[in-house]
């Protein structure tokens, strides 16, 4: 049986592993630390990973899904997606204990793949649904309603869609080409996550894309009420799908268009109101997903992909006209959050990746924690196989951990585990800052989720079952306790049954499994990203 | 309703630059062509529409042969061009809601007012390039439609 390899970073920049620490590697522990290991001195944070698969278990999915009867479930969770669904309350299998904080997650995700003669062949293509899981004591209530955006809206009275998706294009036989040129709205599906925000006249969840404006979601009916404007100059400008909430409520965000070779900065107070806004100017931001804050900086890790802005290249679609250069380094840029200006650029091995960590500065160092991908353009590969239904490698990487200097001109990557993970999180009470931490993770075509805990070494890890594939989990923290004490609470879908669980883990005893569990009457399609909101009053 | 070039809700905004096409062709052509405007998807009745006409790669998005305002009708805006050479064009338009006359635009350059190029190109994350816009004018009328955007 193969063994998963370690993630591809193969610069000789990375500090090798050292032989004593491999064991504790490939079990998937998060061993920060210099050459020592486990340092005290550089104190590594715990890792709650309610995803990481075991080498034998990705090593079956590498083999193809078939096996497990799973080939068919990306397709299978694609087709026929209604308008919405519920409300549908269900009972948790237990009541929720005592603490538990009651709210809502609301989660976003790809749910509209077809329509007329043309099918989305990647999973990022989709319009998107976004939906609330309210979480009572006794039950557990679901609603989904898609996000109406004006592609959605415009399509829907079309009969047919439009807009090419960011992996497929729309055939000129499918009416493709037909659309007019109306700036990166046009093509979006606001599907990738949620924000929660105090807005114009009440609570408001926005849904967000990353190459647009976010929507504006009633939290309650989830109607869709209009495009989110912060300011006249953001207008219409791209607003990032991970967005950070601060400690004292302040969110920061970026957004990017590709090929302008910027990056724009938004400070938002916690009142909902855009306080800064800040253009930078960066080599490589043409697909910048996540970044990462501390208490000094916002950072970003930068892949060496290229946006052709000739529309003559590629196939229609986003994706076809991104590149991955070879043989081009990756950066780190630090952004000063006073003045919102570049005070530092680093260059680091290239290092493909969508999701970044906590990140904190330590004294020496800033740290910022990254789940890198085995590469780019074969995990693209690998959803358009899914997609396909047809047997595709795992996608998930290996734990890194990036380590810049101010005063250094590059910065190290240092590969922390090769458990394949995806979708990592961590304790929202801690963002920026050096502390024992916790971080969820879960993995495209995974089924377990796992929590790791760097002080003790101890992993937790649950299997869901070879049937069952894991979603993003969050951390709901436990109000006056410590760091890592509360719950992990997520979906997971089980294909023998074709319905969407919702699980709740103690977050101390993931492999204890789920404390208590829900059974939607159906499936959702797979989606991305959610966000926690307790409940008002 | 169509109008034309000569009523009262159409004025150039560029003489010279149209002027200095017509020079540089000489005097008017005598086989001078038209293009009948469409202006689909207008959704508001503010302001005025402000048309670009330009004729070559290097000259688009920077020097128009002709420049147009117009008064905006619902749903759907028609305008006649007239008096331009046969060749090859590319129109930008966009609705100047607000009558600042300019087209206004966040801090990425994006337009926050309804634009269009001609052919519709369905570019989301840059402008129309001049080979996607550009269309070639012969001896006859032609019907150009452009979809303003949301």
């Amino acid at each position: 049986m193969s063994r998963p390899a370690l993630s591809p970073l193969s610069d000789p920049a990375v500090q090798p592993v050292q032989a004593g620490r491999r064991r504790f590697l490939a079990r998937g522990v998060w061993l920060a630390g210099g050459a020592a290991g486990r340092s005290t001195a550089l104190q590594a944070p715990t890792l709650l990973a309610p995803a990481l698969l075991a080498p034998s278990a990705q090593a079956r999915l590498a083999d193809g899904l078939g096996e497990a009867g799973l080939l068919d479930a990306w397709p299978s969770v694609f087709a026929d997606v209604p308008e919405g669904f519920g409300p549908t309350e269900v009972a948790w299998s237990r009541p929720l204990p005592d603490g538990f904080p009651e709210g809502t997650i609301y989660r976003n995700g790809p749910a509209r793949m077809h329509r007329g003669p043309t099918r989305y062949r990647h999973w990022f293509d989709g319009d998107g649904m976004v939906q609330a899981f309210r979480l009572g004591p006794t039950a557990l209530r679901h609603q989904g309603r898609m996000v109406r955006t004006e592609k959605y809206v415009a399509e829907e009275k079309a009969g047919r869609f439009l807009r090419a998706g960011f992996g497929t294009p729309i055939a000129a036989d499918e009416g493709g080409g037909a659309g007019a040129g109306a700036g990166p709205d046009a093509g979006n599906v606001g599907n990738i996550s949620v924000l929660p925000i105090k807005g114009e006249s009440g609570p408001e969840v926005l849904a967000l894309w990353e190459a647009g404006s976010p929507w504006r979601i009633q939290p309650d009916s989830l109607e869709t009420l209009g495009i989110k404007q912060w300011s006249p100059e953001t207008a219409r400008a791209a607003f990032s799908a991970h967005p950070k909430v601060d400690r004292d409520g302040a969110i920061w965000s970026f957004g990017y268009l590709p090929g302008s070779g910027k990056l724009l900065l938004y400070r938002i107070d916690a009142g909902g109101q855009l306080r800064g806004v800040q253009m930078i100017e960066t080599a490589d931001a043409d697909m910048v997903h996540d970044f990462a804050i501390t208490d000094r900086w916002l950072v970003f890790v930068l892949m060496p992909l290229r946006f052709h802005s000739d529309p003559a290249r590629g196939d229609g679609s986003f994706l076809s006209r991104l590149e991955w250069q070879d043989g081009r380094p990756g950066s780190v840029v630090l952004v000063d959050r006073q003045t919102l200006s570049l005070a530092h650029r680093f260059e680091i091995p290239a290092t493909p990746f969508f999701h970044l960590g906590n990140a904190w500065d330590d004294g020496k160092a800033v740290r910022i924690q990254i789940m890198t991908i085995p590469g780019f353009d074969n995990t693209m590969a690998a959803i358009f196989a899914a997609m396909a239904g047809k047997g595709h490698a795992t996608v998930g990487g290996g734990l890194a951990e990036i380590r810049v200097t101010i005063g250094r001109e590059t910065g190290q990557v240092l590969p922390l585990s090769a458990a394949a993970a995806e979708f990592p999180t961590f304790d929202p009470r801690f963002i920026g800052t050096r502390s024992r931490q916790a971080f969820p993770e879960e993995a495209f075509g995974f089924n377990t989720v796992a929590r790791v805990d760097n002080d003790t070494g101890k992993t937790q890890v649950h299997d869901y079952g070879p049937a069952t594939l894991a979603e993003e989990h969050l951390f709901l923290p436990r109000a006056g306790r410590g760091e890592g004490v509360g719950w992990l609470v997520g979906t997971a879908y089980d294909h023998g049954r074709g319905r969407t669980l919702v699980s709740v883990f103690d977050a101390e005893a993931v492999d204890a499994g789920p404390i208590s569990q829900a059974v939607l009457p159906y499936g959702l399609p797979f989606g991305f990203h959610g966000a926690f909101v307790p409940a008002r009053g | 309703m169509q109008m034309t070039l000569t009523s009262g809700h159409v004025r150039r905004l560029a003489l010279t630059a149209g002027l200095a096409a017509s020079l540089a062709f000489g005097a008017a052509p005598a086989t001078a062509a038209e293009i009948d405007l469409v202006i689909e998807n207008v959704k508001s009745g503010e302001g005025a529409l402000l048309i670009a006409v330009y004729a070559s790669a290097d000259d688009f998005r920077k020097k128009a042969v002709r420049e147009l305002k117009m008064a905006v009708a619902q749903p759907t805006s028609k305008i006649r061009i007239d008096g331009l050479a046969a060749g090859d064009y590319a129109i930008a338009l966009f609705h100047d809601r607000n009558s600042n006359g300019k087209v206004d635009s966040n801090l990425f350059g994006i337009p926050t007012e309804p634009y269009g190029f001609s052919n519709n190109p369905a570019n989301l994350m840059s402008p129309a390039s001049w080979e996607q816009a550009r269309f070639t004018l012969g001896d006859a009328a032609q019907i150009v439609t452009v979809k303003l955007s949301d």
